[in-house]
């Protein structure tokens, strides 16, 4: 692996994938991710991403880096991920939704993944028809391009028609809560803004929304674990359909000189090419082996326009 | 999780202040881990282990079991028209018994090599695992014959211990005398997608369905039914591309280990609990004996042609 610090982003670590996550996929199996650990810490150095970011930003970067980090919030990254990172002495970040936090609101895209699975899709198709979905066009790629309020009371329509008030409920059980993250910061892990509910708000269809959802997200953080964010991390992060205006966006609002979280298959080594943006990458389907082997491909970041 | 497809109701058990647990298992790892993970949540609540042991046999058993594999042998032989001498005649009659025996052996080779993966997939899965949980052990397990689970010698040591929860992973069917002995509720980890799939090997006749929905973990309350108790949890494991028949079985085990402990945890903090009654007359329960060879082969060529990557790439393509 070339020297740089490597940001691997993981979602759920856990031996259940059930029908809200059947349809998303993006889990590993406690012990997949404990043979990606194994492999990772023969090939490099795993830090925390404190440490990572403080030798990245002083270009101090000698030897490979590997930092872990989870998105959404998922309750059991902490149960399983937490004590393997630990047994390797480092420590990772986890980027929380508010919303799913709380208790507030469902992750859209578990919804849909519950309706693809008990064949409620044709329920769904038949409400996005009048937004101009065709039944040639995929249903998840059709809403994350006509992402709207609309498109969103039709998922929860549907969602709401075909399960009873106890499921619901009993769904929240996939998403850590105040209490669980509050053990992941004293266990000194990174807490990261991942915005209020995970709306592709990176993507022209709902980029208005961009400030106003990490601003509700940054209000919840600032309360309950009584610290301001260093990261924004992108939900979604589609390379191909980020917002022109993006980065300059975040520059703009960024008055606490936060970084901007992407996720794009690079590591991090020259921060004098970009400021306040962070690159990560998807650890494909395979083991702790062929891992390094998909590391060993990969680039540095080395200028050009990220939108 | 909850299942999504039947009707819940509210069920009241017993109030107490001892929610003291008994666990009986097997002796593979996957139990192993499941008795530890049990220990490391409950600590003190455990209060005895009993580990289903099939070496254990007495010399009386031992004679009678070789007595019973010749009856068997010769019954089978039997059945197949082997000993029609005056019809098939001498030569044809030992082609017979040679085939037959060939056949039979052929199919203990693939069942015993069938056994010795699931042993490798199993510890590779969870050994390191089962190094970091050994500390948690407060019990050493005892052994017990898996004949003597229902034997009034087992009942009165259950009865003296009195247990709230008696938590079974594997073993032979449970027997009333034994269950109404239970202080609060006698729970069973099934791998197998209840009321659908009951019984044996249940895993395996998902994937020779080729229904990865029905890969499942289901925790129920023990009844004298094999797999049909009221259930309180039922989930799907998380299945990699690249998983075997083994691997994915031993997830099941893993995922399963986890809701049991949810339940148990849920149960002790609010004893009004929502169970889902089994319907009577729905699904399969499979023996252990259907699932052949020829069974297993076909499970076999689906992995060779990479259906399970697949059919994980269809489901979240829509």
């Amino acid at each position: 692996m070339k020297n740089g610090w490597y940001i691997l982003n993981y979602h759920n670590i856990s031996w259940e994938e059930n029908i809200y996550l059947r349809g998303i996929g993006g889990s590993f199996p406690p012990d997949i991710f404990e043979s990606h650990i194994e492999y990772l810490s023969k090939h490099g150095n795993i830090v925390s991403i404190k440490d990572g970011f403080k030798k990245y930003i002083s270009s101090d970067i000698k030897e490979p880096l590997i930092s872990i980090w989870f998105d959404d919030g998922f309750r059991a990254v902490r149960k399983y991920a937490l004590p393997i990172i630990e047994d390797n002495n480092a420590t990772a970040a986890i980027s929380i939704c508010s919303r799913f936090l709380l208790k507030k609101e469902l992750f859209w895209r578990l919804k849909l993944s519950y309706i693809s699975q008990i064949d409620s899709l044709r329920f769904l198709r038949g409400k996005l028809r009048k937004f101009g979905y065709k039944t040639s066009t995929n249903v998840n790629s059709f809403v994350l391009d006509n992402f709207s309020d609309e498109v969103l009371k039709a998922i929860d329509e549907v969602y709401n028609d075909f399960s009873n008030q106890y499921l619901r409920d009993d769904a929240f059980r996939i998403f850590d809560d105040v209490a669980g993250i509050k053990i992941l910061q004293d266990h000194g892990w990174t807490i990261a803004n991942h915005s209020a509910a995970h709306y592709p708000i990176s993507e022209d269809s709902y980029f208005d929304h961009f400030t106003e959802e990490y601003e509700e997200c940054e209000k919840v953080i600032k309360h309950y674990f009584n610290m301001d964010s260093k990261f924004w991390v992108l939900p979604f992060d589609r390379t191909s359909k980020r917002a022109k205006k993006l980065i300059s966006h975040f520059n703009k609002i960024n008055l606490k000189k936060r970084d901007i979280v992407l996720l794009e298959d690079k590591v991090n080594k020259y921060p004098e090419l970009i400021e306040n943006v962070l690159f990560r990458i998807v650890p494909p389907n395979v083991d702790g082996r062929q891992l390094i082997n998909h590391l060993n491909k990969i680039n540095y970041y080395e200028g050009g326009k990220l939108e | 999780m909850k299942p999504i497809d039947l009707p819940g109701q509210e069920v009241n058990l017993p109030e107490t202040d001892n929610h003291n647990i008994v666990i009986v298992t097997g002796t593979d790892l996957r139990h192993k881990r499941f008795a530890y993970r049990l220990q490391q949540e409950f600590g003190n609540l455990v209060v005895a282990w009993f580990e289903i042991d099939n070496t254990l046999i007495s010399t009386n058993n031992q004679e009678s079991q070789s007595d019973n594999l010749i009856k068997r042998v010769l019954s089978y032989y039997k059945s197949e028209n082997a000993f029609n001498f005056r019809k098939n005649g001498i030569i044809h009659s030992l082609r017979i018994i040679f085939s037959l025996t060939i056949k039979k052996l052929n199919e203990r080779r693939i069942l015993s090599q069938y056994a010795k993966y699931a042993q490798n997939n199993e510890t590779k899965l969870f050994e390191k695992e089962i190094n970091r949980l050994k500390k948690y052990s407060i019990l050493n397990p005892i052994k017990i014959d898996q004949k003597k689970i229902n034997s009034s010698e087992f009942i009165e040591k259950i009865e003296k211990i009195n247990p709230y929860f008696f938590i079974t992973l594997g073993g032979q069917l449970y027997g009333k005398s034994l269950l109404n002995k239970i202080r609060g509720v006698a729970l069973n980890q099934h791998a197998g997608h209840s009321p659908n799939l009951k019984g044996a090997f249940t895993i395996e006749w998902a994937l020779y369905q080729r229904k990865i929905n029905f890969i499942s973990n289901t925790i129920h309350i023990t009844t004298t039914g094999a797999d049909a108790g009221p259930i309180l949890r039922r989930s799907n494991p998380c299945i990699f591309p690249t998983d075997n028949i083994h691997t994915i079985f031993a997830r099941s085990v893993a995922l399963g280990t986890e809701l049991m402990i949810e339940v148990v945890k849920e149960i002790i903090s609010n004893k009004t609990v929502i169970v889902f009654k089994q319907p009577k007359n729905f699904g399969m329960t499979f023996l252990y004996k259907e699932f052949s060879p020829s069974i297993k082969q076909s499970i076999v060529r689906d992995f060779k042609s990479n259906w399970l990557s697949r059919e994980l790439e269809r489901l979240r393509t829509f």
